[in-house]
């Protein structure tokens, strides 16, 4: 007998945009829409053999996550991770939405490409993709790409991912030039000059583990020059996963004189200090590199008082040929959009509320990169994820799904768990 | 008491006391190499592998002859002439070198942390002969001897590192030793050549030679690593000599006995004058006599704790 409706009975509802914002709530699903919204103190319906009752005693309901980091491995890096297997671990994540960065081989920067994006649809999984496309052709940071056009068919935004789009005038006639379409840059603030080739934070930790340093400098340079640019171009800037304290109080600043700025952190800052890397695992070799209690500090209060306006996955699966090596040798990276509700909520618990973490997992990234916001209410499509905040578990390498294992949060207690998934008439119950 | 550790990876790892016992196993070992017959049957079940991804003499002959001594068996790898050059992983090189039934390995590598990596993921007793700019833990072990030997003791001496601290594999383990053993540590170097955070590790800071070696017991001389330094972080050698280098006439100004060691190389008319490195108060080659017995020390005891 097939299920025709879906009670989700008594969970707590957070979406700012609508009416029952932090009400607990009966709500019914069918084909694909809210029908009915009940507060929780009324009984529910007659039930019959067409109709699942989920009984979210204890679960938020938000609107369905989505991620403005993710890196997309196919085509040409599939042993790091599918299209497939990506969807499949952001639906168990809890996203419906994810914005994917355009480092394949070859780079997203074709209308076809996107468009090929645009439309996947996975029946396990159906998670829906916002392409961000190369900003520089090939991602070699010397020449624009075809903005508009590419704007026209479905690109979110223009990114060289992890690449930090270094030359200056580039980034100015960018800027400049998508004024034109409203469109929006996304940059990774790393000056290279700076870097060279590091490692991890410049601290005491590197010091003594004799490896090369990635400085707070180098991020906090590129921040300053760019916004100097933002100020005299016009036009839409965000910073992808900073995590300065400095490059915080740049971006408040910024934002306080007016310039349409906005950024984001990757979610592994909140959980992970640059002396957590003594013993030179792998896994928690990232860039921007985990920093110091102080940063992450700032991050927290920039994330309280709206500077920060989203927190990203930053997934960014290796697989193990790129990781079981010499500290030096390894790449950059981890796993988390499995992870991200869970991982923050875990590293924040008594700082951040659960519904302030939603809005920077969920509305924030959809209104930085101009994607429709669904929103609970009757009548409405059921774009949903189900929460439970306070019930434990613990990733284990076979619950990865991901052909990479890259994960620092292996056999780690973590707090929220995602019980359910909601893409209109597509759904899974975990 | 045996060692608290299974494997050499570093100084910081290490108690004073895994420290004194090292020392006090190598006053045993210098006799023995001081002897007509040098050899002891100590290590004569065991196989050693000497495994170096990076260029060395005396530490590749150090190991090699205090294994010898002891009566390991021994096998040399280098990089030059190995499959590494083809691709295959350190993990894949070290595996296949373990399944000749080798014991314990001896590695240099560039990369800091490999030696921790190999101990992770290897069964083998993994001793580090210096892995990129982090530890070289038996040139610290040798160096606080060479000390110990010549002032009588460590504790309460005070101690200049002097030169490229920045891309030293040596600078990072002498400070955990000389700490450990009571020493006071300054170091002297241009700021280019000092790592940012250096002086949280509780050390002294200067960058005067001539005040660091009025302040100093000892000082030791690191060399210049020119190969190290893909972005110039001085001028020129030629100013390096004048303002840091470590000369006579800076010695006769400040008027007092300065025991003067370096691990060597030495870039003579660079950071050390030809005539203070053969002047009789360095102890450059004590250090490499003492190295074999330091070397011998650590592998018997490691060897010891873990049959």
């Amino acid at each position: 007998m097939s299920i025709e409706k879906i009670w989700i009975k008594g969970a707590l509802i957070i979406d700012s945009q609508s009416p029952y914002h932090l009400q607990k709530c009966h709500l019914a699903i069918q084909q694909g829409k809210i029908v009915h919204i009940l507060k929780a103190q009324a009984t529910l319906p007659m039930i019959d053999a067409h109709t699942r009752v989920i009984d979210a005693e204890d679960m938020a309901l938000s609107i369905g996550f989505m991620d403005m980091r993710t890196a997309l491995n196919e085509p040409g890096l599939e042993h790091k991770e599918t299209l497939e297997s990506l969807c499949r671990a952001a639906w168990k994540g809890g996203f419906t939405d994810i914005a994917t960065l355009p480092q394949t081989l070859p780079p997203i920067q074709q209308k076809q490409q996107i468009a090929f994006l645009r439309h996947y649809t996975q029946a396990d999984a159906p998670v829906k993709l916002h392409p961000i496309a190369a900003l520089s052709e090939n991602l070699e940071g010397v020449r624009m790409n075809e903005f508009y056009d590419l704007h026209t068919h479905g690109a979110v935004a223009f990114s060289d991912g992890t690449h930090t789009l270094q030359n200056a005038a580039l980034m100015l006639r960018a800027l400049r030039y998508m004024r034109a379409f409203d469109g929006l840059i996304m940059q990774f603030a790393q000056n290279q000059d700076l870097v060279e080739s590091g490692d991890m934070h410049e601290g005491v930790t590197s010091t003594y583990l004799g490896l090369k340093p990635i400085t707070a400098l180098s991020e906090v340079v590129q921040i300053q020059r760019d916004l100097k640019i933002l100020e005299y171009t016009g036009g839409k800037l965000h910073f992808s996963t900073l995590s300065t304290a400095e490059s915080v109080k740049l971006i408040r600043q910024a934002k306080a004189e007016g310039l349409a700025v906005s950024c984001d952190i990757a979610a592994a800052q909140l959980s992970f200090l640059d002396s957590d890397l003594e013993n030179f695992d792998t896994n928690l070799k990232v860039n921007p590199p985990f920093r110091t209690e102080k940063d992450r500090k700032a991050l927290i209060q920039g994330i309280q008082d709206g500077t920060i306006d989203a927190i990203v996955s930053h997934h960014q699966p290796q697989d193990q040929e790129s990781k079981k090596l010499e500290f030096d040798l390894a790449e950059f990276g981890i796993l988390n959009l499995q992870t991200a509700f869970a991982a923050i909520h875990t590293a924040t618990k008594e700082l951040l509320p659960v519904e302030l973490i939603i809005d920077k997992m969920s509305s924030a990234p959809r209104k930085i990169l101009g994607c429709k916001i669904p929103t609970i209410q009757e009548g409405q499509e059921a774009v949903l994820t189900l929460i439970a905040p306070k019930e434990e578990w613990i990733l284990t390498e076979q619950t990865i799904i991901s052909e990479s294992k890259n994960s620092p949060f292996v056999g780690k207690k973590l707090s929220g768990c995602i019980k359910a998934v909601f893409q209109q008439d597509k759904y899974e119950i975990f | 008491m045996p060692l608290s550790v299974r494997h050499l990876l570093g100084i910081k790892s290490l108690l004073r006391s895994d420290i004194e016992l090292i020392f006090k196993t190598a006053d045993e070992f210098k006799k023995v190499i001081n002897r007509p017959i040098k050899k002891v049957p100590s290590l004569r079940d065991i196989t050693i592998a000497n495994v170096f991804f990076e260029n060395s003499t005396r530490t590749k002959l150090s190991f090699e002859l205090a294994e010898k001594r002891l009566s390991a068996d021994v096998i040399n790898f280098a990089a030059s002439n190995s499959s590494v050059k083809k691709g295959e992983t350190l993990l894949d090189t070290v595996h296949n070198i373990l399944a000749m039934k080798v014991d314990m390995i001896v590695m240099r590598h560039s990369s800091p942390g490999a030696s921790h990596f190999l101990s992770l993921h290897t069964p083998a007793i993994i001793v580090n002969a210096g892995d990129g700019t982090h530890e070289h833990p038996t040139q610290a072990l040798l160096d606080c001897y060479s000390i110990r030997e010549k002032l009588g003791s460590v504790e309460g001496k005070k101690v200049a590192i002097i030169g490229d601290i920045s891309h030293s594999r040596v600078a990072l383990s002498n400070i955990f030793a000389l700490q450990k053993l009571g020493a006071e540590v300054m170091l002297c170097a241009p700021p280019t050549l000092l790592p940012p955070f250096i002086e949280q590790l509780n050390v002294k800071i200067s960058h005067s030679i001539e005040e660091t070696l009025r302040w100093c017991d000892v000082a030791n001389m690191l060399r210049i690593q020119l190969e190290r330094q893909k972005t110039a972080n001085i001028p020129s050698l030629r100013e390096y000599a004048l303002y840091f280098g470590l000369n006579s006439r800076l010695l006769e100004r400040i008027g007092k006995e300065i025991i003067v060691m370096h691990p060597g190389p030495i870039n003579r008319g660079v950071e050390i004058e030809s005539a203070v490195a053969d002047s009789p108060q360095a102890i450059i080659l004590d250090q490499v006599e003492n190295g074999v017995a330091i070397r011998m020390a650590v592998l018997y005891l490691l060897a010891a704790q873990n049959a």
